[in-house]
C-alpha cells in the first residue's frame, strides 16, 4: 500500500511542478492545456535537475528523486503565489464543454479518447521490450535505479551518445516500485493531443475544426506507434512539435510567457536527443522573428534558456570527450561539411534517400504543404513564420543527410532511423493547414 | 454546366461506386479491381468524399438527402458489424471471418471509413459559413482527410482495435508470456543462461551476424544477464576461450541460411555441456568436450561450461 501511494505520489509531483509552471508562465489557457502541458515539462526538467545533482555527487535514489520534486514544487509555488495573484478561475473547462458538443464533435472526441485510453491500456500492459530501448534507454534505467550512479554508463562511450530524459524517467519509475516505465509514453502522447486541441482552438477555428485536426494529429503515421516502443523518438518529436506552437503564439500575441514555454520545449528536445539538429530551427526563427516584432532583448531570453538546458550535457559528455560543448563551433563546421559536399555524387543520393524516406514516406502530407505553400503565396499571406520553421526543418533535414552521406559508409542502412526522425513533420503541416484556416476564416 | 451542377448529379453516381467498388474488394482483396482497371476501390472512396465535400456549399437536392439519411444509418451499423468481426476473429483464431465467410475485415474497414467521411461532410453543412463557402478552406480539409486516409490512418486504427482485443483476452498475461510473443525462444534461452550463471561469469558469445541476431548482439545480452561480463566470438574461426567460464551454445534465431546454423563451429575443451530444450524449458547436463558434429544434429541450445 506505502509503494503504492509513494508511487502515485512520485508521479503527482511531477505533474503539479508542471502544472504550476505551465500556469506562471501561461496563466489565462484552460487548466487542462496547463496540466497536459505540465507533464511535458515536468518530467523533461525534473529528470534534468536530477542529473545535475547525480553529477554533484549526490545517488539516484528516493530520497534525492523526492527532494528535488519538493524544491521544484516549492519554487513554483511560491513564484506562482507571487506572479499570479489575480488570476481568476475561469479557465476551467467545465462539463458544459462536453454536453454542449454536436453528435459530429462526440464521434471526434470518441476517437481522440479511445486512441487514447488504448496507448495507456496497452502501454501498461506492454514491457518495455523492443530493441533499442532494451539495449540502450532502458537498460541504463536500470544500472541507474540497481546502482544509484552513472559510472557503468559513463564505462560505456555508447550509452553517453543520448540524452538521459528518458532513462531517468524510467529509473524514477523503478525506484518508485514500479516494473514498467512504458506508460510514461502514453501520457506523452495524451498531453500532445490535449495541448494539440486548445492550440488550435486558439486560431479561432471552432471546436469542430479543433476535434477534427487534433483527431487526424492521434491518428499520424507512426505516432500511435511510438506510444509502444519507449524510444527516444516520440518525446523528442513532442517537444519539437509544442515548442515550434508555442514559438508561433509567442511572437504572433507578442507573449513572453509562449515564447518562455517554447524555449523550455527546445531545450528539453536537446535534453531527449542530440543527434538531430532541429532545435536550430527553432532558435534561428525565434531571434529573427523577435526583431521582426521589435522586441530586441527577447532572443537573449530564447537562447539562454536553450543553452541552460543544452550546454550542461555537452559539457558532461566533453569530460568524457564525447563531442564538443562549444555549439557555435559545431554549427560552423557543420555548415562547412555541408558547403563541402554541395557536389553531384553527394547531392544525388542524399537527395534520392529524402525523397524515399521522408517525402515518398510522408507523401500526401508534402503535398499538402505544397498547396498551403501555394496558396500562401498567391493570397500574398502575412503569417510565415510557421511556414518558415518546417521549411527550415526540412532543410536541416536534408543537410544532415547530405553530412550523413559524406561522413558514413553504412548510411544506405538505417533508411528508417530518418523516416522516424522527421515523424514530427505531418504533425507541423496539420498545424500549419489550421493557421491557413484561420487566416482565411479572418480574411 | 458548372462543375458544382455536374457535380450534384455525380455525387450519387460516385457514392454509388465507392461503396460497390468497396464492396467487391471487401468480398476478394484489394487490388481485384486494378487488374481490370488500374484503380482499386480506394480511388473511389476519395472520389467520393472530394464530391461531397463539394456539397456542402449548397442546398441539398431529395436524392442527395436521402442519401446522407441513409448513410446515418449505414454508419452505425458497418462500424457494429466491423467490430462484432474483430472480436469473432480474436475469440477464434486468426483469418476467421475470412475463411468462413470470405470477408476481409481489412477492407471492410475502408466501408466503415467511407460512411464516417460522408457522415462527417453532412454535419459539416451544419456549420457555419467558411466552411460552406470558402472554395480553398474545402480543398484543404479534403487534403487533410486524404492525407490521413492515404498515410496510414486505417491501419492504425486497426492495428490498435486488434491489440485492445489481444490485451484484454490476455489480461493476466505474465511477463514472461509477453516477453516471448516478441523475443520468441531467445528470451526462454536467455532467462535460462542467467538462471545456469553466476553474476561474475564470463560469456563467450555468438558473433554479432544472422542468424543469432540477439545472442549475438551483447547490448540485448546485457539486458537480460548483466552483471555478467560478455564478448563475441568469431563465427568459425579458433575461439581463445580460456579467459571465460561459459560459452553460448545457440543454434538459431531469426535470419540466415540453415549452413550457418549452430555455433560455435569449433571443439572446445569443456567441463561439461548444459542442454536446454526451448520447447519444454528443460535442461539436461553431459560431461565432456564439446563436439559441433553432434550438437548440430540435435539442434542444441545451451551452455558449455569451460575446463580450467
Amino acid at each position: 500500500m506505502m509503494t503504492i501511494i509513494m508511487f502515485l505520489l512520485g508521479l503527482l509531483l511531477i505533474f503539479t511542478f508542471g502544472y504550476k509552471l505551465s500556469r506562471i508562465l501561461l496563466p489565462k489557457v484552460y487548466k487542462l492545456e496547463q496540466i497536459a502541458l505540465g507533464y511535458v515539462l515536468g518530467v523533461g526538467i525534473f529528470t534534468f535537475i536530477w542529473f545535475l545533482i547525480n553529477w554533484a555527487g549526490i545517488p539516484y535514489n528516493l530520497t534525492s528523486g523526492f527532494g528535488v520534486l519538493i524544491v521544484l514544487n516549492t519554487i513554483v509555488y511560491i513564484s506562482d503565489r507571487l506572479f499570479n495573484k489575480k488570476i481568476k478561475e475561469k479557465y476551467v473547462l467545465d462539463l458544459t464543454f462536453f454536453k454542449k458538443l454536436n453528435v459530429l464533435e462526440k464521434i471526434l472526441l470518441g476517437i481522440i479518447v479511445f486512441l487514447s485510453v488504448s496507448a495507456l491500456i496497452q502501454t501498461i500492459y506492454w514491457p518495455i521490450r523492443y530493441w533499442d530501448s532494451l539495449v540502450l534507454y532502458d537498460f541504463r534505467a536500470k544500472i541507474f535505479a540497481a546502482t544509484g550512479n552513472m559510472q557503468d554508463v559513463i564505462a560505456s562511450s555508447y550509452f553517453l551518445g543520448y540524452p538521459l530524459l528518458t532513462s531517468l524517467g524510467h529509473a524514477w519509475v523503478y525506484i518508485l516500485g514500479g516494473s514498467n516505465p512504458s506508460f510514461l509514453y502514453s501520457i506523452y502522447y495524451i498531453s500532445l493531443l490535449v495541448v494539440i486541441f486548445f492550440n488550435i482552438r486558439k486560431l479561432n477555428l471552432g471546436t469542430t475544426l479543433s476535434l477534427f485536426l487534433t483527431s487526424m494529429v492521434a491518428l499520424s503515421p507512426r505516432l500511435f506507434d511510438h506510444t509502444q516502443w519507449a524510444y527516444t523518438n516520440l518525446p523528442y518529436s513532442i517537444y519539437i512539435i509544442l515548442g515550434s506552437i508555442y514559438l508561433y503564439f509567442g511572437i504572433k500575441k507578442k507573449d513572453l510567457g509562449s515564447y518562455i514555454i517554447s524555449a523550455l520545449l527546445i531545450s528539453l528536445s536537446t535534453w531527449t536527443r542530440t543527434a538531430e539538429p532541429f532545435w536550430l530551427s527553432c532558435v534561428i526563427t525565434a531571434v529573427v522573428f523577435s526583431f521582426f516584432i521589435r522586441k530586441w532583448f527577447w532572443p537573449l531570453i530564447y537562447a539562454s534558456v536553450v543553452a541552460s538546458i543544452m550546454l550542461p550535457w555537452r559539457v558532461f559528455q566533453g569530460i568524457y570527450n564525447l563531442g564538443t560543448v562549444n555549439v557555435a563551433s559545431q554549427v560552423a563546421s557543420t555548415s562547412q561539411g555541408v558547403v563541402q559536399s554541395l557536389q553531384f555524387s553527394i547531392l544525388k543520393p542524399a537527395f534520392d534517400f529524402v525523397m524515399a524516406n521522408v517525402v515518398n514516406m510522408y507523401l500526401i502530407y508534402f503535398v499538402l504543404l505544397g498547396i498551403i505553400l501555394l496558396i500562401k503565396l498567391f493570397t500574398k499571406s502575412k503569417e510565415w513564420l510557421f511556414a518558415s520553421l518546417i521549411i527550415l526543418d526540412l532543410g536541416l533535414t536534408f543537410a544532415g543527410t547530405l553530412i550523413f552521406v559524406k561522413d558514413t559508409v553504412y548510411w544506405q542502412d538505417i533508411p528508417d532511423s530518418l523516416a522516424r526522425m522527421v515523424m514530427f513533420v505531418p504533425v507541423l503541416i496539420l498545424f500549419l493547414s489550421a493557421e491557413l484556416l484561420s487566416e482565411i476564416k479572418k480574411s | 454546366m458548372g462543375v458544382a451542377k455536374a457535380n450534384k448529379y455525380l455525387f450519387p453516381l460516385l457514392v454509388g461506386l465507392a461503396f460497390i467498388a468497396l464492396g467487391v474488394e471487401t468480398y476478394t482483396y484489394f487490388g481485384a479491381l486494378s487488374k481490370y482497371i488500374w484503380v482499386d476501390s480506394r480511388f473511389f472512396l476519395v472520389l467520393a468524399l472530394v464530391s461531397a465535400v463539394f456539397l456542402t456549399g449548397d442546398k441539398h437536392n431529395a436524392l442527395d438527402s436521402w442519401i446522407f439519411k441513409l448513410n446515418s444509418i449505414v454508419f452505425p451499423v458497418s462500424a457494429l458489424i466491423y467490430i462484432v468481426m474483430l472480436f469473432l476473429e480474436s475469440s477464434h483464431f486468426p483469418n476467421y471471418i475470412f475463411s468462413t465467410y470470405h470477408i476481409q475485415p481489412a477492407n471492410f474497414l475502408y466501408i466503415v471509413l467511407l460512411s464516417l467521411g460522408l457522415f462527417f461532410v453532412s454535419q459539416l453543412t451544419k456549420q457555419k459559413p467558411f466552411f460552406r463557402n470558402v472554395f480553398v478552406s474545402r480543398c484543404i480539409i479534403i487534403f487533410i482527410f486524404v492525407s490521413v486516409y492515404l498515410s496510414g490512418a486505417v491501419g492504425v486504427t486497426q492495428a490498435v482495435v486488434f491489440s485492445d482485443i489481444n490485451v484484454f483476452s490476455h489480461i493476466n498475461a505474465s511477463y514472461d508470456f509477453k516477453m516471448r510473443e516478441l523475443w520468441g525462444e531467445y528470451y526462454d534461452y536467455a532467462k535460462f543462461v542467467k538462471e545456469y550463471t553466476p553474476e561474475n561469469a564470463s560469456i563467450l558469445v555468438p558473433p554479432q551476424k544472422f542468424p543469432w541476431a540477439s545472442s549475438g548482439n551483447v547490448g540485448v545480452d546485457r539486458y537480460f544477464l548483466f552483471p555478467r561480463n560478455l564478448a563475441n566470438g568469431s563465427f568459425d574461426g579458433p575461439l581463445d576461450v580460456k579467459s571465460y567460464d561459459y560459452v553460448m551454445l545457440v543454434w538459431r534465431e531469426w535470419g540466415g541460411d540453415e549452413s550457418t546454423f549452430g555455433w560455435p563451429k569449433v571443439p572446445i575443451q569443456a567441463e561439461k555441456i548444459i542442454y536446454f530444450d526451448p520447447v519444454t524449458y528443460s535442461t539436461t547436463e553431459r560431461l565432456g568436450n564439446y563436439d559441433p558434429k553432434l550438437v548440430s544434429a540435435d539442434k542444441a541450445w545451451g551452455l558449455i561450461k569451460i575446463k580450467k
